[in-house]
């Protein structure tokens, strides 16, 4: 049984229900993702690691378990990578940095080992801005991963590998992170589903942290579905991760249909038309979007919060200051080690006094009060999450390291700890993905995969693929 | 473990003569657009208004 390498990616639920018919096999599909890696991430670099053999291996016994009529649910037999800040057992885990170059985890991350539970097939490790903070650099052990909607261009970060991978059809299902805006910002300009969970919903135990307080884990991956099935086999309560949610997780992906008739839609406007600037083309596709919810039969309302810069303000400094803490000692005694990039990042959080962490923290907590008013009555927001399309890698990797302004819409949702969904919205005329941002109340997870997953339904932007995977 | 397939372009270091140099302006730059932030942190505040270090969406603000 081959898959026809030249067919459009197969995505992980039509990939589930073919292999649960017996129409596929888990050693196609692997030797599928296994070939497009192959044939396509020489000029992508969106992995760091390919686990070839192993993965052959798990595919036969994945297969070896499906004749026994052991199927371990709907990840059985599913290609799987991660980003490479998650710890895999006897796999080396890097961060992208010279630093954990010989890094060889003895224990899974909580994620890894809840996806092998769930018979998902880890395929490799992506690439990543170094630990999750740094931008796209070339003077790491590794080059940076790359658009493939167009090579020359810059994926967004720090998922890079897990918006490449993803949008190139290498592998069905990946993993990321989001302290502020790392897995939206990839979907974004890669054109693929990114979801930041709530808060808490996935735990983070075994993932390298950047920010203990903002640090998010979530899918990334070519469709609405197939976020929501990935988010199902992850998520839920560790009690290893202070920062878990305590509640029990509710499956997200039998609650995508249903269509979105009736629900009250906020759209946080101000953030795109007057905080920050958008490109025309970015705002019309965003513009369309609307329509198309309220044609779904959405009620549209314009709502308010505090400005984007007081929202990006106070998550950099809590991020800026939390990831100094975790690398002060690093930075200090071999400095060198790190790209340029990231060195110029972290040490800025060296400036952050302790009074300005803690009125940072309160300022969090008005501003957390602030998003709960906003959401009342309302079932989700809507705004933009990238403002553009993709710039040039090469401008995105030149100085100044650390702008004032941020370039998408991100920060509110990691300080709210509130679930956001970037999805594309459409292309540009020069062929780049677009994106908007669906957004909810903490715990309105499902509510938000389900809006999505109606405005997915609705357009044409699933049907088209990067060039390169064809 | 499986050992990584070989980058597809060689790291480019920083030439060690720039390095340290080059360093200083990247950080100083970085820190200067740092303390523009911090700028706009409200520093008034409550006695009520706790400190949030235990950030959870699971218990309310």
């Amino acid at each position: 049984m081959r898959l026809d390498p030249s067919a459009p990616p197969l995505t992980a639920a039509a990939a589930s229900r073919a292999l649960a018919a017996g129409r596929l096999t888990a050693a196609a599909l692997v030797e599928d993702c296994l070939a497009r890696i192959a044939a396509q991430d020489g000029r992508l670099s969106s992995f760091v690691l390919v686990e070839a053999e192993a993965a052959r291996r798990a595919a036969r016994r994945a297969d070896a378990a499906l004749k026994r009529g052991q199927r371990q649910g709907p990840l059985h037999g599913i290609p799987v990578a991660l980003k490479d800040i998650y710890e895999t057992a006897g796999i080396r885990t890097t961060a992208h940095s010279r630093l954990l170059l010989d890094h060889v985890p003895r224990a899974d991350s909580t994620v890894a080992q809840r996806l092998k539970e769930a018979g998902a097939i880890l395929i490799g490790k992506l690439a990543t801005h170094e630990f999750a903070i740094g931008g796209p650099a070339f003077d790491l052990p590794f080059p940076p991963a790359r658009n493939p909607w167009d090579p020359e261009r810059f994926t967004g970060g720090s998922s890079s590998g897990s918006g490449a991978a993803a949008a190139a059809g290498l592998v069905p299902l990946t993993m990321g992170s989001d302290t502020s805006g790392s897995i939206r910002g990839p979907a974004g300009y890669c054109g693929i589903a990114g979801l930041k969970p709530t808060y808490g919903l996935v735990p983070r135990t075994g993932v390298i942290p950047l920010s203990y307080s903002l640090d998010h884990c979530g899918p990334m991956c070519w469709t609405v579905e197939d976020c929501a099935l990935l988010l199902d086999a992850v998520a839920g309560p560790d009690p290893a991760d202070p920062g878990s949610a305590e509640r029990p997780y509710r499956a997200s992906r039998g609650r995508l249909r249903g269509g979105i008739e009736g629900m009250k839609i906020g759209v946080v406007r101000h953030f795109y038309e007057r905080d920050l600037e958008m490109d025309p083309e970015a705002a019309k596709a965003l513009e369309a979007a609307l329509a198309v919810l309220k044609r779904l039969g959405a009620k549209l309302v314009t709502v308010s919060l505090p400005p984007h810069e007081d929202w990006d303000a106070c998550c950099r400094t809590i991020l800026y200051a939390e990831a100094y803490a975790i690398h002060e000692r690093d930075l200090k005694e071999r400095p060198e080690q790190y790209a340029a990039i990231t060195r110029a990042r972290l040490t800025a959080g060296g400036v952050v006094s302790a009074a300005d962490y803690i009125q940072a923290t309160r300022w969090r907590r008005e501003l957390r009060r602030r998003y709960a008013e906003a959401m009342d009555g309302l079932d989700a927001l809507v705004t933009a999450c990238t403002l553009a399309p993709a710039p040039r890698i090469e401008d995105a990797a030149k100085p100044p390291f650390f702008a004032v302004r941020g370039r998408l819409i991100v920060a509110p949702f990691n300080l709210a700890g509130a679930p956001a969904l970037s999805l594309c919205c459409g292309f540009s005329e020069s062929g780049l993905p677009l994106s908007l941002q669906i957004a909810g109340a903490p715990f309105a997870d499902a509510t938000v995969l389900r809006i999505g997953h109606a405005y997915e339904q609705a357009t044409p932007w699933r049907e088209r693929r990067p060039p390169l995977a064809k | 473990m499986t050992k990584a397939p070989p980058p597809s372009a060689p790291p480019r270091s920083e030439p060690a003569s720039t390095s340290r140099a080059k360093r200083r302006s990247d950080g100083a730059a970085a820190e200067a657009a740092m303390r523009e932030l911090l700028a706009r942190i409200p520093r008034r505040f409550a006695y009520a208004d706790e400190i949030d270090f235990t950030f959870r969406p699971d218990h309310a603000p």
